[in-house]
């Protein structure tokens, strides 16, 4: 390892300034922001209430993520004056590559572009992905994670990930199922039922998935939190799939042990 | 030099090296280059994590480092049950070949996976420790951001 690197790493990462970020975004095109800030976007757009998850400021992390190419890094590198630093061009890892920025005199600032999002189709995130244009700077486009990927996302990050089995990860699911939640309740406030059935359906197929029963079984997760069922004015979805979305949960972990697993969570 | 320069410069130098060794021979020597080069510690590995970094079946990898063991640029150690391969930095060659292989990771070290998580993650432990939510992200300071801009419908979700 160089000098230079030596001793950005001995000073340490530090926060992205707002300048910054929305310098990333107006070059991101079809790159999608993932991960920890794609949440805080989410939390922020919904107004998502972080009250109800204990201590909820420790579990967003600063780390900028997007799903994208090798094409991303380079326009990220030269928007933000970095460095595109590449992992080895035939090495198995989900890094596409890394942007560094100085942000002071011994501080810089890390951009992560990746190709694959545990769990989850990148190709379906891509599909997916919510298209945003800011207000103020006008005219910057880019997109986000749609939720009910990122609350999929968030789950195979416990079952398959062993540093995310932790109180991070749990939190981080709690509040994409929050996210989730108002995600729905705003397509239903804009009469957009269909979608949010859509999503509803999903989430119901997500929950009794084994990711998710896993995750109810270890953290007393409850994924079926995410649909706002009563708020549903469609009957048929109110009285037919609604309860049989409960009960193919329920079948594979009782009401009993998901109040159990809730009161003895480790985290 | 710019960025996208330099990008295009290290993929000339992995294609060349490629070129010269064959692309499997190249891949394992980068490999064990860029375990010196990382700030994880290693110093050598077992065939199996060279074969998996390197991208190639065990078989392939095996055959790829019996011939630099010959040559003398890789030492086995380790035990006969699991030796570990590490490059011999005595070799005539070493360092000649270590400017080569850098120069195509990049002037900075090359990120091994592993090496690069791990910062990852201790990144962001700093972050969870801290309290303050504007320095964690940007759309939670400013909120505005979020909750003013345009969102455009997607027809194309599908689940």
């Amino acid at each position: 390892m160089n000098a230079s690197s030596t001793e950005d790493d001995a000073a340490g990462e530090v926060p992205v300034a707002p300048a910054t970020v929305l310098k990333a975004l107006g070059v991101a095109r079809d790159a999608v922001l993932l991960g920890s800030q794609a949440l805080a976007w989410w939390v922020a757009r919904l107004d998502v209430p972080m009250h109800t998850i204990p201590a909820p400021r420790a579990y967003i992390s600063g780390d900028i993520d997007f799903l994208g190419a090798l094409g991303d890094v380079e326009r990220f590198a030269q928007a933000l004056r970095g460095e595109a630093i590449l992992p080895p061009r035939r090495a198995i890892t989900a890094l596409v590559g890394q942007v560094r920025a100085r942000a002071g005199a011994r501080s810089y600032f890390g951009l992560d572009v990746i190709h694959r999002v545990v769990g989850v189709d990148a190709d379906r995130v891509r599909r997916n992905a919510i298209e945003f244009t800011l207000k103020q700077p006008a005219g910057v486009s880019f997109k986000v994670i749609e939720p009910v990927d990122l609350l999929l996302s968030r789950l195979e990050n416990l079952r398959q990930l062993e540093e995310k089995r932790n109180a991070v990860g749990v939190r981080q699911a709690e509040l994409a199922i929050l996210v989730c939640q108002a995600y729905i309740q705003d397509m239903l406030a804009r009469d957009d039922e269909k979608q949010a059935r859509n999503a509803a359906t999903a989430i119901g197929r997500m929950a009794a998935h084994s990711t998710a029963i896993q995750a109810a079984r270890a953290y007393g997760l409850e994924v079926l939190a995410a649909v706002p069922a009563e708020r549903f004015g469609h009957d048929k979805f109110r009285q037919e799939q609604w309860p049989r979305m409960v009960a193919a949960v329920d079948k594979k972990i009782s009401p009993e042990e998901r109040a159990a697993a809730r009161r003895e969570r480790p985290f | 030099m710019e960025a996208a320069a330099q990008t295009q410069m290290r993929a000339q130098t992995a294609q060349t090296l490629q070129a010269l060794f064959g692309r499997g021979r190249a891949q394992v020597l980068a490999v064990l280059f860029a375990l010196r080069a990382n700030a994880s510690g290693e110093a050598d590995l077992h065939l199996r994590e060279i074969a998996r970094r390197a991208a190639l079946s065990p078989t392939a990898a095996q055959y790829e480092l019996r011939h630099l063991v010959e040559a003398g640029l890789v030492q086995i150690g380790g035990t006969a049950e699991r030796p570990r391969y590490a490059l011999d930095p005595m070799h005539a060659l070493f360092r000649g070949l270590r400017q080569l292989f850098r120069a195509a990771a990049g002037s900075a070290a090359p990120i091994a996976d592993d090496a690069l998580w791990a910062k990852k993650r201790a990144r962001q432990h700093a972050d969870h420790a801290s309290p303050d939510l504007g320095r964690k992200s940007v759309f939670l300071k400013h909120r505005e951001l979020a909750q003013s801009a345009r969102m455009k419908p997607n027809e194309r979700i599908k689940y």
